[in-house]
């Protein structure tokens, strides 16, 4: 793997069951929507190396099963992730209901800094809409949250939400806001020179242990 | 070939198919061999033909079915499991187009048939290789369509296997059926004693026709009745887990035909054993996942069955231990994975350690589904056959085949190119028959001792000892500081957000009530003054009655009047026509008495000589004598000379009389003249008399007084 970047942000995308996390990934790496999608069992990998603000960026991004009972399997990725998109089901209340308690998790398990976009997600089924985009925008204010309503379908603001949210992990970098040499930042140096030195232990020491509950 | 009696023929209830029922009479010699017990050494077949005349082709088409067939004695268990669903068989017609001019009649196209082959002759066709027989439909399979094998080429790219892809073949050497039919024959004379060979022959892999009846075997469900009984009752039960299961049924093997489709058969009884299981393990519930293990058994026995079968492995097999604590027995799965692999793949183990991979981020899957949600189905089957005969420690012997196998390719990727390669790559390449068969091999071959797992079990428990023990007991109170914090500070958050909902609820609430109030002091204002209303209009109506009473009087009164008139003049008229007809009567009476006297008077002229010449007999006076005209001239002039007479004798005393009226109006003037002249005389007597006498009496007085 000859690919160069400028950082590496470790990702998360979080929110209950059946409010396509795994689609919005795909679309996010292959552009495309996934018609026969099985629900994620654990977790699943996805990443891509995109450019922001005239950085590359390489995001390494962990996408979680939504079931409730997966949330002490998937606590274990929340550590040392940089960003998170936290998404609902615009046409299910029940997934907005539950928002408030992932992002307890996020900011708890993962660095308190971290970088939490809300996605209101299935913007494309419009029709049968629970969940007003203004009350949710409302949520996200007052959560300190970025707020996007996407559609894994179309694939509409779901790059958006993607690169905003590493956009702003960038822009706190440079306000030195964040400090990418802190464990568990989730935030690399991508150069290579810097690569080698990082030891694979202290690499061992931020990626989760096995349940570290 | 015997011909059936037809029994009926016509369109299905549902319209979309046709059905043509026969039926055999079993006591006809011809089915004799049927009707007795199939001899050990004997074997059977049987062919099913219909003959269908299809329009526009010239002679009948002979469909043709051909099985297997074992007659078995009434108390000897089914060889085969009973399934509900139907045998399918596709049948592929070739047909050429008879050309024009060798057709009697050019009104219609006709055909005549080329080949006519059914799908499992044409699979047979293509694997002529070895003698293989095709086994009797029993079940479900065979309305699978297989996946084209050009898949391989195709799907070269980066999408990820769909779970439930990959067809699997009933097809089987009649050797091994063989085998396999003798070691369940002695299995069913003690089913509570598994059959030495079991071991061994299950490794190789259960005959895909032979899995249903022998998981249930295996998982040891042969009197489980009291399940199945449950079961029923389950699946009327209400799930709290309802809405999760529902959402992940139709992505459970959306690449199988059984299960693909939304609302279908499969997908039913799918949702109906996830509902019951959740409903039967309480503690556990639905977990994600699941339905992966019951879409691999529902493919292989019924419901009520694969329910069974499912149970058995949650509970004797121990898988539901995984879900339990918060996973905590998995965490010490991937432990032991890792030592496993530390041991027997070390190079891997250490090149895993350098590009932080962990066993939890590719493996989970592998535990929780037992292998079910990713890979090919015919490599699926075949770890179920070893897991229900080994226990659910070959997940180990897998996961590790596993790993060797891809080896050499792990070892040249990083991080993300390991994740991706368990993740697109690894499924795909057992797609393979081979590869799969190889795989497995090796698992069934990798000897890993329960001891050893047992230590490795010991030292993660201890690990997690030392771990929590050393965790600095500040750092960690001071996460749980900062979760509570945390949580506090959202709880406040949601006390303000409350308490401020309240607030304004209650101004929205007070203003409401205020409002509400002043309109019900408006409505009261409305009300009284409606009551006034009404009291002045019931007293307006009360006098408009009277008036109208009054007025009806005065009309009945007049009418009366006017009718009491009628009456009157009606009497009056009644007496006038009287008077009328009685007058008539009398003038009647007068006529005939004159005509009597002229009639009289005629004959007295009659009689007379003179006369009668004057009288016609009609009556009338003739003319016609002139003496007598003269005569008549002569009386009319003295009549006439007298009529002047008089007439100037009334005329001379109608003059004579106004002039008395006139003299007397002349009178009557004078008379008047003469009061009024007599009146003015009067007057002027007294005003005359009057002032003379006053002048003499100041007269005399002025002269009396100057006497004095």
């Amino acid at each position: 793997m000859a690919e160069t970047y400028d950082f590496l942000f470790k990702f998360l995308v979080i929110g209950s069951a059946g409010t396509g996390k795994s689609c919005l990934l795909h679309q996010f790496i292959e552009n495309k929507f996934k018609q026969d999608s099985n629900h994620t069992i654990g977790v699943e990998f996805g990443s891509r190396v995109v450019n922001v603000g005239g950085k590359t960026v390489k995001l390494q991004i962990w996408d979680t099963a939504g079931q409730e009972r997966f949330r002490s399997v998937t606590r274990s990725y929340y550590r040392g992730a940089a960003g998170a998109l936290l998404v609902y089901d615009i046409t299910s209340r029940e997934t907005y209901n539950s928002l408030a308690a992932w992002l307890t998790d996020a900011r708890t398990l993962a660095s308190p800094n971290i970088v939490v976009i809300l996605c209101g997600n299935k913007k494309d089924l419009d029709p049968e809409r629970e969940v007003t985009f203004l009350e949710a925008s409302r949520f996200a204010q007052e959560n300190e949250l970025m707020f996007l309503e996407t559609s894994a379908l179309t694939g509409e603001n779901v790059e958006e939400a993607f690169l905003k949210c590493a956009r702003t992990i960038l822009n706190k970098i440079d306000s030195g806001e964040l400090d990418p040499e802190r464990m568990g930042s989730g935030i690399q140096y991508g150069d290579a020179s810097l690569r080698q030195l990082r030891q694979p232990r202290s690499a061992q020491a931020v990626a989760p242990q096995p349940c570290g509950c | 070939m015997h011909l059936l009696d037809l029994e009926s023929m016509g369109k299905s209830s549902d319209g979309k198919s046709y059905v043509i029922t026969g039926s055999w009479n079993p006591k006809s010699p011809h089915f004799q061999v049927v009707n007795e017990e199939t001899p050990k050494d004997k074997v059977l077949f049987m062919t099913t033909a219909v003959d269908l005349v299809i329009t526009e082709v010239q002679e009948p088409v002979r469909f043709l079915l051909e099985t297997k067939v074992r007659v078995c004695s009434p108390n000897e268990r089914l060889f085969w499991p009973f399934s509900k669903r139907s045998t399918t068989e596709n049948f592929f017609l070739k047909l050429k187009q008879i050309k024009q001019k060798e057709r009697k009649n050019n009104t219609d196209t006709l055909y005549e048939v080329v080949c006519l082959e059914s799908e499992s002759e044409r699979e047979r066709r293509k694997t002529t290789a070895s003698p293989s027989v095709r086994l009797p439909q029993s079940g479900s399979q065979s309305s699978m369509i297989p996946s084209p094998p050009e898949d391989d080429e195709e799907e070269d790219n980066d999408e990820p296997l769909l779970s439930g892809s990959g067809d699997v073949s009933k097809e089987c050497a009649e050797k091994i059926l063989e085998t396999w039919g003798e070691l369940l024959s002695k299995w069913h004379l003690n089913l509570s004693v598994r059959p030495k060979q079991l071991l061994s022959l299950v490794r190789n892999g259960v005959p895909e026709a032979l899995r249903g009846e022998v998981w249930q075997l295996l998982a040891g469900c042969h009197n489980n009745d009291h399940l199945v009984e449950k079961y029923r009752i389950l699946i009327t039960k209400e799930s709290p887990q309802d809405s999760a299961i529902t959402r992940d049924i139709n992505r459970t093997f959306p690449a199988h035909d059984y299960f693909k489709d939304t609302g279908g058969d499969g997908q039913d009884s799918l949702y109906k054993i996830c509902k019951a299981y959740s409903v039967y393990d309480e503690e556990i519930g639905y977990c994600q996942g699941q339905s992966f293990l019951a879409a691999v058994l529902l493919l292989h026995m019924p419901e009520e069955q694969a329910f069974s079968v499912l149970v058995k492995i949650m509970f004797d097999y121990g898988l539901r231990e995984l879900f339990k604590q918060n996973f905590e027995d998995l965490h010490c799965k991937f432990y032991q994975l890792e030592r496993l692999m530390q041991e027997y793949i070390p190079d891997l183990y250490n090149h895993f350690l350098d590009i932080s991979l962990e066993a939890h981020m590719y493996a989970s899957q592998w535990f929780l589904t037992l292998f079910t949600a990713k890979f090919p189905l015919y490599m699926v089957f075949h770890i179920i056959d070893l897991l229900l005969s080994e226990g659910i420690s070959v997940i180990f012997n897998v996961a590790l085949g596993l790993l060797k196998t891809s080896k050499d390719d792990l070892l040249l990727t990083d991080f993300e190119g390991a994740l991706k390669f368990f993740r697109v790559q690894l499924p795909k390449r057992y797609r393979s028959e081979e590869n799969a068969k190889k795989l497995m091999e090796l698992a069934c071959n990798m000897k890993i001792s329960q001891k050893k797992l047992k230590k490795y079990e010991k030292e993660y428990h201890t690990m997690r000892e030392q771990q929590a023990q050393q965790e600095d007991p500040i750092e960690r109170f001071e996460r749980e500081n900062r979760r509570l914090q945390e949580a506090n500070m959202r709880l406040e958050q949601e006390n303000d957000d409350l308490a401020h909902e309240l607030v304004t609820s209650k101004i929205a609430l007070r203003k409401d009530l205020d409002n509400a109030e002043e309109k019900a002091d408006a409505l009261n204002k409305e009300l009284l003054m409606t009551k006034q209303k009404l009291i002045d209009a019931e007293e307006e109506k009360r006098r408009l009655e009277e008036e109208s009473a009054q007025l009806k009087e005065m009309c009945r009164r007049e009418l009366d009047k006017a009718e009491s008139e009628i009456k009157k003049n009606s009497s009056i008229i009644s007496d006038y026509k009287q008077i009328c007809s009685q007058l008539s009567e009398r003038l009647e009476k007068q006529q005939t008495a004159n005509k009597v006297e002229i009639e009289k008077i005629r004959q007295k002229v009659d009689d007379c000589e003179r006369c009668r010449e004057f009288f016609s007999k009609e009556g009338r006076v003739k003319g016609i004598s002139s003496a007598k005209e003269v005569l008549d001239e002569d009386t009319d002039e003295e009549k006439e000379t007298l009529k002047n007479q008089l007439r100037e004798m009334e005329l001379e005393l109608a003059q004579t009389k106004l002039q008395l009226v006139e003299a007397e109006c002349k009178i009557q003037d004078l008379e008047h003249h003469l009061g009024l002249a007599l009146n003015e005389v009067q007057a002027a007597k007294k005003t005359w008399f009057n002032r003379t006498l006053s002048s003499i009496k100041t007269a005399t007085g002025v002269q009396g007084k100057e006497t004095c």
